[in-house]
């Protein structure tokens, strides 16, 4: 029976190659749009390596200090983290990292190379899964003791060291010297949390004053044995904030911060949104999105079903029931948009593919994921059955006298 | 004829509604993505205020914070400064040079005054990055010996603030200004972020390391390099002042590639935007096409008649076009209604009416055209129909 | 008032060539009512869309109301249709989405200086004659057939036309219908002197007319 479907169907599509194309066309770049939006959004909040475990990480971001006059609004510093958030109930490990990589310029060979330089703790490399293509992270005691140990992505290893094995090897960045301990795969910039060309650890800073620092330059990263925690975390949180001496408590009394996952601290900064309303908006975007294809859609479809007003008839007048008919032509609509999700699935690769080659993203690696594909799936049926439905219901309603005369009103 | 258009647009309501509202939805995504063009062009287009060609662009990092540093660690800092400032004046790449606290092509600001922008610069400012008197005079070293402080405004500043008065000698007081603050100077304009900002209001405020006049420090420093100068050049200077201050990073780019960089990040979202949008509409004017291809298609027995009545070719066409413009007309009411209500756009940012209204004339006559080259292929096929043929369809 | 000299009328596609009207002589004076018989596919609506400058013959000449038309540009000859045919369709191919009154207006919305007020005038005119005022504010397909039939003819006739092409008026008409179009047809012939030429299958309608015209494979036959 489907099968009698689906070949009339493919007859009317060919039947029709203009209205196939167009709704093709329209179904098509709508899906390229949502599946490489999605794709760029999973990766950029995705747990994906190296922040495969960033469904159950809190960080802590901004912090203030505050006081009746003054305000410093900066990251997080060094000296609350290491000394006030440590051993929070609910974390399994909580760990640092310099709120941005810096640029560091190098000369090698009378070429100049400008590497962005992280700085992070020994247990980031434990929260944090990197595939090492060769030697090991350094350790806690290697950032406890400042020792110039550099873990370097593939790309920095070239550029240093061309081919070869680059351990042990010295680099020099800036004025400081490093010894190669370990070298990754280039992360993409969109991975915010471990973004960078080079880590090293933070002990390796000149100068000891970020020791002490409330706020600074830092985010704090804490690993929740589950989510279930992150209620408890959260308070035991709010709780140490508390407890630091204020440096200057004639201008400051009190010192602010909040952790949050990096969905709600990407929706808060670049979008100015509330916390938690990040997927709510990008939903209701995309919704959106969506309203002016489909109705551009739902009209091609009134179309295509008024144009073929005659032939229903007939088909009535022979006794069709108004079901089979509406059968048919939600039949027809879901396969055209299952053949344009295949043709968008195709085509998002294409751009995401173009956007990775345009170099706005360094290190852009997208890749297809199943969620993603079983997203625009779903996606694409409901786009197919949704513009289909009015259409068909306006057409079981055709009288089949009228539909003969070719038109209703 | 147009009432007789518009009682069949009116009594083919229900048909035509669809249509409408595709139409209608076209004109609301179009309208932001031309308003943000047309107010990124129209900022373009006028001048910077300043020169990017043969100007260097150095900053400098301390490894550490500078607002929780001790008062001996600023000590220190002003030192080298005040070592590194002539040490890059004198380096052989350099025509001249200045020392600021300017965060140039980007959306920081430094601000001592509500509602301002303060470039805190050394005298030598002005002929670095080639910037424009309007009126009165630039800051010149023996300002230190005044008993207030000069200070330099933009044009737009001024308007602001005194309108057609002149603001040569009116005094500004900011909060903490110790001691007061008088305008000696206006320039054309500054526009410090960028090619696509909107002009703002700007205060240049004198520095002068040696006379340890410098509120604030200017760590970052402007060199006009001699024409001509390349980059291997970067590396002496970089040398020299690495002699001076070995614990600072310092990073070295031509202000032209800080610019191109700026641009092309600023313009990379707007184009991926409109060329989605462009596509969208593409589908939106294929889908038209197809739909008023069936319409004429169903309506071609109208046509005969109306050509067995004696309507020429060209009332037919004008009477097919008329009806779609008709409903694009009554569409576009209705989303220019929409959009002055809803304030959506307000999360755009504030646009000047002028470049408001031309985007809204833009996106009109976008949707008019749109609407018309998907009716004109399907209406030159039904004026092409004998009147015969067409009666006889069915 | 209507003079075929020699017309002649030859469909070609790729291969085949199908003569519909050959040699084909008629004139027609001023109010005469002339009717034409014939079998499906002898040519009688040929006939009628070339006396009405719907079709152009393959040969021959055409002189209509004195004017010949042969070799006119199609904007000229829309407008001898407009200022001196009407049409009368078996299917009346009224426009579903205008009311009475809008239809019948459409032929004078082609012409040029003609005043809001006096279209009106002459819609409501052309109304009453077919005894259908009470309808005017109708859509057509909250009429019969047989009105429906009768707005056709006031819109054919509101233009004041000399000739009337009537192409099977009554053929969708039960024959009481079909009679009070016909009384229409025929007090629009005597009152007004309009020529009319109706293509019909009815023996009975075309007995009433002036005279008759066969027509047997494009030919004129009798």
């Amino acid at each position: 029976m489907l099968k009698s479907y689906i070949k009339i169907a493919w007859k009317v599509f060919l039947r029709r190659k203009f209205f196939t194309f167009i709704s093709l066309f329209a179904i098509s770049v709508t899906l390229i749009v949502l599946m490489a939006a999605s794709t760029i959004l999973d990766h950029t909040l995705g747990s994906m390596p190296p922040e495969t475990r960033l469904y159950r990480t809190l960080c802590v971001f901004f912090m203030k200090m505050e006081g009746e006059r003054a305000e410093i609004s900066t990251f997080a510093g060094y000296g609350f983290l290491d000394r006030y958030a440590r051993g929070l109930p609910g974390v399994e490990r909580m760990g640092i990292v310099s709120q941005a990589p810096e640029a560091v310029d190098s000369y090698v060979e009378n070429r100049k190379i400008t590497s962005q330089l992280r700085r992070t703790d020994g247990d980031f490399w434990k929260i944090m899964e990197f595939t090492f293509l060769e030697g090991a992270p350094f350790t806690v005691q290697d950032d406890r003791d400042g020792h110039p140990v550099a873990v370097i992505n593939a790309t920095t290893r070239e550029r240093f060291i061309g081919g070869g094995s680059a351990l042990g090897r010295s680099i020099k960045l800036g004025e400081q010297t490093f010894r190669v301990v370990g070298v990754v795969p280039d992360v993409p910039l969109y991975r915010v949390l471990s973004y960078g060309d080079v880590w090293v650890p933070i002990g390796t800073i000149p100068t000891a004053h970020y020791r002490t620092e409330l706020v600074g330059d830092f985010i704090g990263l804490f690993l929740a044995r589950s989510e279930r925690d992150f209620a408890t975390i959260r308070a035991a949180f709010a709780e140490r904030l508390r407890q630091p001496e204020l440096p200057d408590p004639e201008e400051f009394d009190r010192l602010e911060g909040e952790l949050q996952t990096l969905a709600e601290y990407i929706a808060n900064t670049e979008i100015g949104l509330p916390p938690k309303s990040l997927y709510l908006v990008v939903v209701l975007l995309m919704v959106l999105f969506m309203i002016l294809p489909a109705v551009n859609l739902i009209n091609i479809n009134v179309s295509r079903m008024l144009e073929r007003s005659s032939e229903i008839g007939v088909r009535k007048a022979f006794g069709a029931a108004s079901w089979t008919l509406v059968t048919q032509f939600v039949i027809e609509n879901v396969l055209l948009t299952i053949i344009g999700g295949v043709v968008a699935a195709g085509g998002s690769a294409l751009v995401l593919r173009t956007i990775a080659e345009s170099g706005l993203l360094p290190y852009a690696n997208f890749h297809f994921n199943v969620p993603v594909f079983l997203y625009g799936l779903a996606l694409t049926l409901f786009f197919g059955v949704f513009s289909g439905v009015y259409p068909a219901w306006k057409m079981s309603r055709l009288h089949p006298v009228q539909a003969l005369r070719g038109g209703v009103r | 004829m147009t009432r007789h258009l518009l009682k069949l647009v009116w009594n083919r309501k229900r048909s035509n509604l669809l249509i409408m509202v595709e139409i209608l939805v076209s004109f609301l995504v179009l309208f932001p993505i031309v308003l943000l063009v047309a107010q990124g062009w129209s900022n373009y287009r006028r001048p910077l205020g300043f020169d990017v060609r043969d100007v260097w662009f150095v900053k400098m990092y301390s490894g550490q914070p500078t607002f929780a540093e001790t008062e001996e660690e600023t000590a220190r800092r002003r030192e080298l400064l005040r070592q590194l400032y002539p040490a890059a004046k004198e380096s052989p790449a350099a025509a001249q040079a200045s020392a600021a606290l300017i965060f140039p092509f980007t959306d920081s600001t430094f601000s001592g005054l509500r509602g301002t922008n303060w470039i805190y610069a050394t005298d030598t400012f002005k002929d670095v990055m080639g910037v424009t008197m309007a009126s009165g005079r630039w800051f010149q070293e023996d300002d230190a010996q005044l008993a207030w402080r000069p200070i330099v405004i933009n044009r737009h500043f001024a308007r602001d603030r005194w309108g057609t008065d002149s603001p040569i000698g009116q005094k500004i007081s900011p909060p903490d200004a110790d001691p007061e603050m008088r305008v000696i100077g206006v320039v054309d304009d500054f526009r410090v972020k960028g090619d696509f900002s909107s002009s703002e209001n700007i205060i240049f405020v004198p520095v002068n390391l040696n006379s340890g006049w410098a509120p604030e420090l200017p760590d970052r420093l402007l060199l006009k390099v001699h024409p001509g100068t390349t980059a291997s050049a970067e590396d002496a200077l970089l040398r020299r002042l690495r002699a001076i201050a070995p614990s600072y990073t310092f990073e070295v780019k031509p202000l032209e590639a800080i610019r191109d960089e700026y641009i092309r990040m600023t313009a990379a979202p707007i184009i991926a935007a409109a060329l989605v949008v462009g596509f969208l509409l593409l589908m939106v004017a294929l889908g038209l096409n197809g739909v008023i291809w069936q319409s004429i298609t169903r309506r071609t027995a109208e046509i005969g008649l109306r050509r067995a009545q004696g309507a020429t070719v060209g009332h037919i066409c004008v009477h097919l076009l008329g009806e779609l413009v008709l409903m694009t007309g009554v569409s576009i009411v209705v989303g220019s209604a929409i959009l002055v209500q809803v304030p959506v756009l307000d999360l755009l940012g504030s646009f000047p009416a002028g470049v408001y209204t031309a985007s809204m004339l833009i996106a009109t006559a976008g949707i008019f055209l749109l609407v018309v080259l998907s009716a004109l292929y399907p209406s030159w096929l039904a004026t092409r129909l004998r009147p015969v043929e067409a009666l006889h369809y069915e | 008032m209507i003079k075929l000299t020699d017309v002649e009328k030859v469909y070609r596609t790729d291969r085949i060539e199908t003569v519909a009207l050959s040699n084909f002589n008629l004139d027609a004076k001023e109010g005469e009512f002339i009717s034409v018989m014939g079998p499906s596919g002898s040519g009688k609506s040929t006939l009628l869309n070339i006396i009405g400058l719907l079709d152009v013959p393959t040969g021959g000449t055409v002189n209509l109301a004195g004017r010949p038309v042969t070799g006119r540009k199609d904007r000229e000859l829309a407008r001898i249709r407009n200022e001196e045919v009407g049409f009368i369709f078996q299917t009346f191919h009224l426009i579903p989405d205008l009311n009475v009154m809008d239809n019948v207006e459409i032929p004078l919305l082609y012409r040029r200086g003609v005043s809001g007020s006096e279209r009106r005038r002459r819609v409501l005119e052309a109304i009453e004659r077919v005894a259908l005022s009470s309808r005017a504010h109708h859509f057509p397909p909250q009429l019969s057939g047989g009105q429906q039939q009768r707005v056709a003819i006031a819109r054919a006739i509101v233009g004041k036309p000399r000739i009337l092409l009537a192409d099977e008026p009554t053929g969708n008409l039960d024959s009481q219908m079909g009679e009070e179009i016909m009384k229409i047809l025929k007090d629009l012939n005597e009152r007004n002197r309009t020529a009319i030429i109706m293509v019909t299958h009815d023996p009975g309608l075309a007995e009433q007319t002036h005279r008759t015209i066969r027509i047997f494979d494009g030919r004129q036959v009798n």
